[in-house]
């Protein structure tokens, strides 16, 4: 006779996971080497930028303690435009701090030479004489952008911000290395709050005639390409009710973002039963008897038994049924079970 | 962090400091590095070893321990009446054990009944007192960074060859001693899914021990699967895994090492023969145990030797 499996066996062994891991550390161990580099705190007067940054761009020093472009300036246009996500960087800079910090190498003295995070400086720089932070009724910070006509300059010495400082200039591969470790090292903010922040943002944005761009997420909240699209598009699906609803709930942990990312992208109409689907009141799962008899193949044994322990009505009842054929005698058995349940607990 | 914060790789010259190591407790480390003792002398090596375990099990195999096999015997040079004993500021007790390499920075190493193999054994009570005295912020100095320094001592570099240290199944500062003192690493292991996952955290150990080091890495000799049983059908298909792998298949040592018995058998404190390697040539732990022996041997000192 055949019986049921009730456990799969696991093939024997170590599981494919743990020696992937296993490989991946040794791998990392065997070819670790020494932090080239330390943190430090320099004064945003030290840093000197990155003349021959691969990014074409067109922003000066200038342009940002200055907080605005020379309506005269020949690349106004590119500049405008890059001057936008220099504010944004520098808003989410005073809301969360510096998430990801900016890489040189040691210039003799105290100078440093920038090597990555020319923006993220530069943001530094315009926070610190064109943004103003104050603290709302609700005790929330805002930061507001207020375009200071005549920045002090001196206070470019004294304001420091945390950049990674290599002894020397490091080699193109070192470089590259760093880029992936910079990625893991990021500082993670609760889902929440980047949530909170993005919308906000946009809806700051669209009230200026824009619409935020892939590149403002990444620089802002550290999110990879790929991840800043899908952000995106629950960034342009913020308006819809069903999305703001689930939004509160990835917010509050009780739904993964994933959720959220099919909600967005799924049709407008669609949305509603999609959230419904999840998260609504779903109709109790119908909690009648169901009863599996196992492989009892002795049935009218079962009849007996059945009837030694019941009396009056339902015993007549039960005795009329076909106890020969398995599909009623379960049925039977059933009502017994439910009759048994009622008069015993 | 400034560069005399980076320390370089150890400088040892010509020594060979080999650490066996597993965090995991009864993967028979201590087996291992009896019989890699007795092949290195046998092999013509000048051999230190090292006992940094407080059980003190390597270190019964070669020096007659007294108290319970917990304590070191009175060092043959030991002589009450010299006058210079007076002078050190501590006075070991007439034997010289691991906690005296660690607390003064100095220690006599045992000879063994083998002319080529000197030992500094390992001392139960002395050693956890040592440990549980140290201060904090002194473990890195005192601990860590200490068998480095020790062995880059010209004594050590001219008397030996190879030192095969031996360490307590932890990962604490003792550890991390061994590692920082080694040129070579071998990690003992299991073939089951526990122990095989256990050493992500050695290569954790080991990654971090690379990163600091600017020149001449901590090399991994190898992996050497132990307690093997052909028997088992998941023991066998974990070591097909492993070797299948591309960065561990190139790591694991073969032959495994399959009959435990036999090696802590023969490497019993009286045991008769003294080693392995004088029972009859075609005992079948005798062959297996050459064969990985000589290819530990020959990952450190090259194929040429």
């Amino acid at each position: 006779m055949k019986r049921p499996a009730l456990l799969k066996r696991a093939k024997p062994g170590v599981q494919a996971e743990t020696i992937s891991k296993v490989a991946a550390k040794v791998a990392a161990a065997e070819s670790a080497t020494t932090h080239e580099y330390d943190m430090r705190q320099v004064a945003l007067a030290n840093i000197r930028l990155w003349e021959d940054q691969p990014r074409s761009f067109h922003l000066t020093m200038d342009d940002i303690v200055r907080g605005q472009i020379q309506p005269d300036d020949p690349a106004s246009d590119e500049k405008t435009e890059e001057l936008e996500s220099i504010i944004a960087l520098a808003l989410s800079l005073k809301e969360f701090g510096m998430l990801n910090a900016p890489i040189a190498y040691a210039m003799p003295g105290k100078t440093v030479q920038l090597m990555g995070g020319q923006r993220r400086t530069m943001a530094a720089v315009f926070a610190l004489f064109h943004v103003q932070s104050k603290v709302d009724a609700h005790d929330h910070m805002e930061h507001d952008v207020v375009i200071d006509d005549t920045p002090d300059v001196d206070r470019l010495q004294d304001e420091r911000i945390a950049v990674k400082v290599f002894a020397k200039k490091p080699d193109d591969l070192t470089l590259e290395r760093l880029g992936m470790v910079d990625n893991v090292q990021r500082t993670e903010l609760p889902i929440a709050d980047k949530l909170r922040w993005v919308v906000k943002y946009a809806d700051k944005r669209q009230a200026a005639g824009r619409e935020l761009g892939w590149r403002d997420l990444v620089d802002t909240l550290g999110l990879s390409r790929s991840q800043a699209y899908e952000w995106l598009a629950v960034v342009q699906a913020r308006q819809d009710p069903w999305v703001r609803k689930l939004m509160e709930k990835v917010g509050e942990g009780e739904a993964p973002f994933s959720r959220l990312l099919q909600i967005a992208r799924a049709e407008p109409n669609d949305r509603e039963a999609l959230f419904e689907l999840w998260y609504g009141t779903r109709p109790a799962p119908d909690r009648s008897k169901k009863v599996s008899l196992g492989v009892t193949t002795n049935l009218p044994a079962l009849k007996s038994l059945v009837l030694a322990n019941v009396h009056g009505d339902i015993k007549d009842r039960l005795a009329t049924m076909d106890w020969g054929n398995p599909r009623t005698a379960k049925k039977a058995f059933a009502e017994f079970l439910a009759h048994w349940e009622a008069n015993h607990g | 962090m400034t560069n005399e914060e980076i320390s370089p790789a150890p400088d040892y010259g010509n020594l060979r400091v080999l650490a066996i190591m597993n965090h995991k407790g009864g993967i028979a480390k201590t087996t291992l590095a009896k019989l890699l003792t007795e092949y290195a002398v046998r092999a013509g090596k000048r051999v230190l070893g090292i006992d940094i375990d407080p059980q003190c099990n390597y270190s019964a195999r070669f020096v007659e321990m007294e108290a319970d096999g917990g304590a070191p015997p009175p060092h043959p040079n030991f002589d009450p009446a010299d006058p210079t004993w007076d002078e050190l500021a501590y006075a070991p007790p007439g034997y010289w054990s691991i906690a005296e390499f660690f607390r003064l920075g100095y220690v006599e190493p045992y000879p063994t009944s083998d002319a080529n193999l000197h030992f500094i054994p390992s001392h139960k009570r002395e050693l956890t007192q040592f440990l549980e005295q140290v201060e904090r912020n002194a473990i890195d100095e005192a601990v860590i960074d200490h068998m480095r320094a020790m062995l880059a001592l010209d004594f050590y570099q001219e008397e030996y060859d190879l030192a095969i240290i031996d360490t307590p199944p932890q990962t604490s500062a003792l550890t991390a001693s061994a590692g920082r003192a080694a040129t070579h690493l071998l990690i003992p292991t299991e073939m089951q899914e526990d122990s095989v996952a256990g050493m992500a955290d050695m290569a954790q150990l080991w990654q971090a021990e690379n990163q600091t080091r600017t020149g001449e890495k901590l090399h991994l000799v190898g992996i050497l699967p132990t307690k093997y049983d052909t028997k088992s059908a998941a023991q066998r298909r974990t070591l097909e895994q492993l070797s299948q792998n591309p960065v561990l298949g190139d790591k694991l040592i073969d032959p495994p090492m399959r009959y435990l018995q036999t090696y802590a058998n023969s490497s019993a404190t009286y045991a008769n023969p003294r080693s392995l390697f004088e029972m009859h040539e075609d005992t079948p732990a005798r062959v297996e145990a050459e064969a990985f022996c000589r290819v530990i041997f020959d990952r450190i000192f090259g194929a040429a030797t």
